[in-house]
C-alpha cells in the first residue's frame, strides 16, 4: 500500500517538476526576450519522458499538418472556435516541432497536469507527427495538402508521405479531414481505414496558371501518368489515372462555383455536406480558398454549426507573416511567408492580379528552418514576373543568400538594374520605403523572425511570441 | 549563319528534383548573350530519342520513386543511343541521379542491384547515410584552376575507374563517396557531378567549360565573349567564404 502511494507520488512529481520547468524557462526566456518555443518543451521531457501523455489527456485534440497552409489554416479553425465559443488554446509561433507541441501542452495546463481547455488545436510538422500521435490521440488530422518542400530536411516527396502515415497510424481513433483534389493526399486516406472527410475545389481557379514542375505527375498507385479535368494549382485538381482508375473523390465540403476572385479574397458557392452557401473567403488567392476549405472540413468533423463555419471563413484577418498586411511610415506594406515552390508560385499568381505599381523584396535566408539548401528557387517561376515587370517599381533582395536570390532573377530574364541587393535589413527597408508605394516582402522563414524582430525595435510593432 | 547549340533535356518531367532546369536557363542564355542560337528540346518516356539532332545532353536528379518510371525506357530504349552518344563525344552533363545512370549500375544499401546505362566505367553503393550540406571542389579550364561550389545531397557512393577522371578533387564536403576525395566525373565530352540542382548560376566558369566543349565538338573552336560575371562570381565566393569559415570554426 505505501508502496503504492510512493509511484504515485513519484509519478506525479516528476509530471510537476516537468511541467512547472517547463513554465519557468520559458518565462525566463521570455523575461530575456528571446520568444524561445522548443527549449522549455525539451526541458520539460527531461524530467518526464512521456510528459505529453499526461498533459493531453482529457483533451480534444486537432491536428493540422501538410506541406503548405497550416498556420493560416489553424488561425480559421481558430476562428470558428471562437463563433462556436468553444475554449481551446492553440502553438502560436509555429512551434510545430515535438518540443514545442509540448511548451504550448504545458504552458496551458495547471501544475498538476490538468487543462482548463477542452480543446487543442495543434500544428504539427510533418516529420513530427508520429512523435506526437505517440502520446496524443487526436480527435481530428488535417493534411492540407503535400507539396516537395525542405528536401535537406525530409528527403523524398514520397518519404514525407510515409512520415505522415506512420503518424496516423499510431493515432487511435482520429478522424482524417483530407485535401481531395491532392493524389498524395487521398492516397493517404486509401490506406487508412480511418474515417475521412474529404474537402476540394470543383473548377479551375486560374486563366492563366504558373507555370511550375508538377510533384505528382505520375500515379501514386501505378505509376501511370495522371491525366487531369482541370487543374486549381501545382499538382492539385480533377486527376484520374485511366490505367488504375484512381481518380479524385467526391469531396464532402467544396467549392462547388468560385464567383468571383481578385487581390483581396474570393466569393465561392461552398457546400457543406447537403447544404449549399455563398460566401466570401477573405484572403486571396486559391491556396487561401483550400486554407478556408480544410478549416472548414475540422469544424465540420468537430460537429459545429455551419453558421459558425461561414462566419469562421468570411471575418477572418491573416497575421504572422501570411499575407499579413501593416502600415509602416503611411506605406502599405505586405509580409508574405514563402517557404517552397508550390507557395512562391501561389504569391507570384497573386502578385500577377495586382492593379498598382510596387516594390517588390524578396528575402532569402539559408537556415535549417529556411532549407540550407536554396536550389528550391529555380523551381519557382520567376519568369512570370516578366509579364508585369512595369508593375514593379524596384526589388530589393536581402538575406544570407541574396546573391543566389539575384542570380535566380538574372537568369530568369529579368533587368538586373531594377535590382538592388542590401543584406542590411534595417537599411533595406528604409530604400523599400522610401519610393512611397505599397511593398510586398517575401522573406522564408528566419528571414520573417528577423524581419520581424527589426519592425519590433525599430517601429514598436507587437512582438512575435505575444 | 549565326553558330547554334541544341540542348536536349532527357526526362525533364521525371527527373525534376531541385531545381535542375537552373542549368539549362543558364546554359541557354549564356549562349544568346554572345549571339550564338540555343534551342531546347525536352524528350521524355516513350519519345523517340535521335541523339544526332543535339549537342549537349542534360540529365537531372530524380526521386526513387521516379526514377524506377523511367528506368523500362531508359535500359531498353535509350540506352544503346545515350552510348553511342556519349562514345560520338557529345557534350553532357548529368547531375546527381542522371550522374548515376550513366554508370554501370547501382547497388541498393539493401543489397539490390539495379543495372544502367554503362556509358561510363562507375559504380554506385547506396548507403543508409546520406551526404547532405555545401561543398566545394576545384576543377580545371584552359586558364587553370577554379573552385565550384554547389550543394550535395546524395546517399549513393560513386567509384570511379582508374582510368577515368573526376570531375574535380574535393576542397570540402564529401564529393563521389566522402573518402577518395573525387568529385564527379569528366569523360570524354561528359561533365558529371553532385552538384544538384542549380550547379552553373554561380560556377560560370564551369559552364563556359561546358559549352567551350560542345562548341570546339561542333565546329572545330570556340570563341565566347567575356560576359559581366560580377554577380555571379561574388555569389561564388561568398559561399566560398562562409564554408572556410565554417571550416576555422
Amino acid at each position: 500500500m505505501n508502496m503504492r502511494t510512493d509511484i504515485i507520488l513519484s509519478m506525479k512529481l516528476n509530471v510537476f517538476l516537468s511541467i512547472l520547468s517547463c513554465k519557468i524557462s520559458c518565462n525566463l526566456l521570455r523575461a530575456i526576450k528571446k520568444g524561445g518555443t522548443a527549449l522549455p518543451g525539451k526541458i520539460a521531457l527531461f524530467f518526464c519522458k512521456d510528459i505529453l501523455k499526461h498533459v493531453a489527456k482529457n483533451i480534444k485534440v486537432i491536428l493540422v499538418t501538410g506541406t503548405n497552409g497550416k498556420t493560416t489554416t489553424c488561425r480559421i479553425i481558430e476562428n470558428g472556435f471562437k463563433q462556436a465559443r468553444l475554449n481551446y488554446f492553440s502553438n502560436k509561433s509555429g512551434a510545430n516541432l515535438l518540443n514545442g507541441v509540448i511548451t504550448s501542452f504545458c504552458l496551458a495546463s495547471s501544475l498538476t497536469g490538468k487543462n482548463r481547455n477542452d480543446y487543442a488545436i495543434i500544428e504539427c510538422d510533418e516529420a513530427a507527427l508520429s512523435q506526437v500521435t505517440e502520446y496524443v490521440n487526436p480527435s481530428v488530422i488535417l493534411i492540407t495538402n503535400i507539396f516537395r518542400d525542405q528536401l535537406d530536411r525530409y528527403g523524398e516527396i514520397t518519404n514525407t508521405l510515409n512520415l505522415i502515415i506512420k503518424g496516423i497510424n499510431k493515432s487511435e481513433s482520429a478522424c482524417l479531414c483530407i485535401n481531395a483534389d491532392c493524389s498524395l493526399c487521398t492516397h493517404i486516406s486509401d490506406l487508412s481505414s480511418k474515417k475521412a472527410l474529404l474537402f476540394g475545389i470543383d473548377q479551375k481557379i486560374y486563366d492563366n496558371l504558373t507555370k511550375e514542375p508538377k510533384d505528382a505527375l505520375y500515379c501514386i498507385k501505378c505509376r501511370h501518368p495522371y491525366t487531369y479535368d482541370y487543374i486549381t494549382y501545382a499538382h492539385l485538381g480533377g486527376f484520374n489515372c485511366l490505367n488504375c482508375g484512381y481518380r479524385r473523390h467526391n469531396p464532402d465540403i467544396h467549392v462547388i462555383e468560385l464567383i468571383n476572385t481578385d487581390q483581396k479574397g474570393s466569393e465561392i458557392l461552398l457546400k457543406i455536406v447537403n447544404s449549399q452557401y455563398r460566401v466570401r473567403v477573405n484572403l486571396p488567392g486559391a491556396h487561401n480558398i483550400y486554407n478556408a476549405l480544410a478549416a472548414a472540413c475540422v469544424l465540420h468533423a468537430m460537429k459545429i454549426d455551419d453558421l459558425h463555419i461561414l462566419n469562421a471563413i468570411s471575418t477572418f484577418e491573416s497575421g504572422f507573416g501570411r499575407m499579413e498586411q501593416i502600415i509602416i511610415e503611411d506605406v502599405q506594406t505586405n509580409i508574405i511567408l514563402v517557404k517552397n515552390p508550390a507557395g512562391f508560385n501561389q504569391i507570384l499568381n497573386y502578385l500577377s492580379m495586382i492593379d498598382n505599381n510596387f516594390i517588390l523584396v524578396i528575402m532569402l535566408n539559408d537556415q535549417s528552418a529556411d532549407g540550407t539548401d536554396v536550389s528550391w528557387i529555380y523551381d519557382v517561376s520567376f519568369e512570370k514576373l516578366l509579364d508585369i515587370q512595369d508593375k514593379i517599381a524596384h526589388t530589393y533582395i536581402g538575406g544570407s543568400r541574396a546573391y543566389d536570390m539575384a542570380l535566380r532573377l538574372k537568369y530568369g530574364g529579368l533587368d538586373i538594374n531594377n535590382i538592388t541587393i542590401e543584406q542590411d535589413d534595417i537599411k533595406l527597408l528604409k530604400k523599400a520605403l522610401a519610393h512611397n508605394i505599397p511593398v510586398f516582402i517575401t522573406p522564408t522563414y528566419t528571414a520573417m523572425f528577423n524581419l520581424r524582430n527589426m519592425l519590433a525595435r525599430q517601429y514598436s510593432l507587437k512582438e512575435f511570441y505575444e | 549563319m549565326n553558330r547554334q547549340i541544341k540542348i536536349c533535356h532527357l526526362y525533364p518531367d521525371i527527373l525534376n528534383l531541385y531545381g535542375d532546369i537552373g542549368n539549362i536557363i543558364t546554359l541557354k542564355k549564356r549562349l544568346l548573350l554572345r549571339g550564338i542560337d540555343c534551342t531546347v528540346q525536352n524528350i521524355s518516356v516513350k519519345e523517340s530519342l535521335y541523339v544526332e539532332d543535339y549537342d549537349i545532353f542534360f540529365i537531372g536528379g530524380g526521386q526513387d520513386f521516379e526514377q524506377e518510371i523511367l528506368l523500362e525506357d531508359l535500359l531498353v530504349i535509350k540506352k544503346p543511343l545515350i552510348k553511342k552518344a556519349v562514345e560520338e563525344n557529345k557534350t553532357f552533363l548529368a547531375i546527381c541521379g542522371g550522374y548515376q545512370l550513366l554508370g554501370n549500375h547501382y547497388k541498393t544499401w539493401d543489397g539490390v542491384n539495379l543495372e544502367f546505362v554503362g556509358a561510363i566505367d562507375i559504380n554506385t553503393i547506396g548507403d543508409k547515410k546520406r551526404m547532405i550540406g555545401d561543398y566545394i571542389f576545384r576543377c580545371e579550364d584552359e586558364k587553370g584552376l577554379f573552385d565550384v561550389v554547389a550543394f550535395e545531397n546524395h546517399s549513393g557512393k560513386t567509384y570511379i575507374s582508374d582510368n577515368i577522371k573526376p570531375l574535380g578533387t574535393v576542397i570540402y564536403g564529401n564529393g563521389n563517396n566522402g573518402i577518395d576525395r573525387t568529385e564527379g566525373v569528366r569523360y570524354k565530352n561528359v561533365f558529371a557531378s553532385y552538384g544538384h540542382g542549380p550547379l552553373l548560376p554561380k560556377n560560370p566558369r564551369l559552364a563556359d567549360l561546358i559549352l567551350k566543349t560542345s562548341l570546339k565538338q561542333k565546329y572545330g573552336d570556340w570563341d565566347l565573349i567575356e560576359l559581366d560575371d560580377s554577380l555571379e562570381t561574388k555569389a561564388n565566393n561568398i559561399m566560398i567564404e562562409k564554408i572556410k569559415y565554417r571550416i576555422k570554426k
